[in-house]
């Protein structure tokens, strides 16, 4: 039963689907790691994916099956598709690498989120919590300010997820750094002060 | 799977590593898995429909990590033992926190390693990491499941996964095209044949190990050079042994039991030379400070210095985690050997 065995996590090593049924752990074969399989009908559900006409000669072939007839193109990068390698998202067709790098997904397919809120709340919170590094705000809190403004409206998280973060964010690296804008003055001011005398 | 389908409800269990986190939460028609490394955020969506199998497997991180809060702990109560103020504090407190942690460990259960598979990914769970709460979120999973795919019995699944094999493998051998690769053989091609274990150096290593315990043992009633020297001996040795195992089970932990127990003797070996430095070596330099401090008195001997009552606690534990590690290594070299 090749074809259909399933590998063990840990070593790969084909697991016995026959004592699957009864519902036990059993040992791999392999690691002796006990192992219990849940077993579901689509395991035994056959192939339902269409590869396509083969190409004849003259056709175009696909990009990744060049054994395979184009049958659409990329709207990303313009290579030729054949059924298998076709993605349709949102009216556009894509091929692999184009779907994983569009940026502009919707957010219901896309696999991986850079959470700028939290980004933006630690350049401004953690120097300062930590007292030490306080000096370094003096860079993060005007850099939390433009992450957070530049991405206010972007999605934080596939999971529902307040604006909190930025927010909070936002407001401390603007306090930061006005913070710094009157230090500088004062210093400024007494500097001046200092030397016409007054 | 929608995209406006936004009706989340969340599974059992949370992971948290260094700045990471993994959590499952189940939409109408998929199993959302997110997990957090920094200020990335990755998810994967496994739609129910797709999902074939779910493979649970033991891991032995509870007793492994109970037995580990237990000796820090012992470790930490044999540093109460010597006449240092703040020795006894700081090993007092780390009993305690070591005790604590190793009970709670204990009592959140068997520990366990997800994985579900479709028909070309495989996810590892993570947020699963113990048996009861993948058990509670399976069960809440399941019925997800065959209101998706259907209600099938596993020994009907197995039947028709079989039949599925044999027609493709019919199909294949059907397709007669010059430009047609071979047919597929029926039958799964033979395994590679497994490397035989390291049975020779492994038996030498149980040996050095129980020498290394009887030594260890010896040096909790007398504290003779010639044992401190068979001490370090027996160390040198087990670390060599142990690298040969290692090496000769193909340099891999993963599947390899006795590889993996040969790496775990370099890791207790490595901690046991800095424990036993710090818990013996720490006290005497102390003590040899305070004597250096103290007057002399002329025709007094230098006194004997008396920790040897947390010695003899810590060459104890080394003891028996010598002949634990032994026997553990009979217990993988008889699995193999069966």
């Amino acid at each position: 039963m090749g074809a259909v065995a399933i590998p063990c996590p840990r070593c790969r090593a084909d697991l016995p689907l026959t004592t699957a049924g009864e519902g036990r752990p059993f040992p791999c074969p392999r690691c002796h790691t006990a192992t219990t399989l849940r077993l579901y009908p689509t395991f035994a559900r056959p192939d339902l994916a269409d590869p396509g006409a083969d190409a004849l000669p003259g056709d175009a072939a696909c990009f990744h099956h060049p054994d395979r007839r184009a049958e659409a193109i990329c709207d990303g990068c313009g290579r030729f598709l054949c059924r298998l390698c076709e993605i349709k998202l949102g009216g556009r067709r894509l091929c692999g690498g184009c779907f994983s790098s569009a940026t502009q997904a919707p957010l219901a397919v896309r696999h991986s989120i850079v959470q700028y809120d939290s980004l933006a709340l630690a350049m401004v919170a953690l120097p300062l919590l930590s007292f030490v590094f306080g000096a370094v705000t003096l860079f993060t809190a005007p850099a939390a300010v433009w992450l957070a403004l530049q991405h206010w409206r972007r999605p934080m998280s596939v999971l529902p997820r307040t604006r909190f973060r930025m927010t909070l964010a936002l407001a401390l690296g603007v306090l930061v750094t006005l913070g710094w804008i009157a230090l500088f003055g004062v210093l400024a001011y007494a500097i001046l002060a200092k030397g016409s005398g007054l | 799977m929608s995209p406006t389908s936004r009706h989340l409800r969340r599974l059992p269990g949370r992971w948290y590593g260094v700045a990471t986190k993994a959590q499952a939460w189940r939409e109408d028609d998929h199993l959302l898995y997110i997990e957090r490394a920094w200020f990335i955020e990755r998810a994967c969506r496994l739609a129910f429909r797709d999902i074939e199998a779910v493979v649970l497997q033991a891991t032995p991180r509870r007793a492994r990590g109970t037995i580990a809060g237990l000796v820090v702990a012992s470790l930490g109560a044999a540093m109460v033992l010597p006449p240092v103020g703040l020795l006894r504090w700081s090993g007092a407190v780390v009993a305690v926190v070591a005790l604590t942690v190793a009970a709670i460990h204990w009592l959140r259960g068997p520990t366990c390693e997800v994985t579900v598979r479709t028909r070309v990914t495989e996810t590892a769970i993570r947020c699963w990491r113990r048996r009861r709460t993948a058990a509670r979120a399976l069960a809440m999973l399941d019925a997800d499941i065959v209101a998706a795919q259907g209600a099938m019995s596993p020994a009907e699944v197995i039947e028709r996964a079989a039949e599925r094999a044999r027609a493709e493998v019919a199909a294949l051998e059907a397709l007669s095209r010059p430009t047609t690769p071979p047919p597929l053989p029926s039958s799964p091609p033979p395994p590679l044949p497994a490397s035989p274990p390291p049975r020779a150096a492994a038996m030498a290593l149980i040996g050095t190990l129980l020498l290394d315990s009887a030594v260890a043992a010896g040096l909790v009633g007398v504290r003779r050079a010639a044992l401190w020297a068979g001490l370090a001996v027996t160390a040198v040795a087990m670390c060599v042994l142990a690298a040969v195992v290692l090496v000769r089970s193909g340099g891999s932990t993963r599947g390899r039991p006795l590889g993996r127990w040969a790496a775990e003797l370099l890791v207790y070996w490595t901690v046991r030379g800095l424990v036993l430095y710090v818990l013996l070596m720490v006290p005497f330099l102390v003590s040899q400070a305070a004597l250096a401090e103290a007057p002399y008195v002329p025709g007094r001997q230098l006194p004997e210095i008396r920790f040897g009552l947390a010695a003899s606690v810590v060459f104890a534990i080394t003891s028996a985690g010598s002949a634990l590690m032994a026997a553990r290594g009979v217990f993988l070299l008889r699995r193999a050997g069966a």
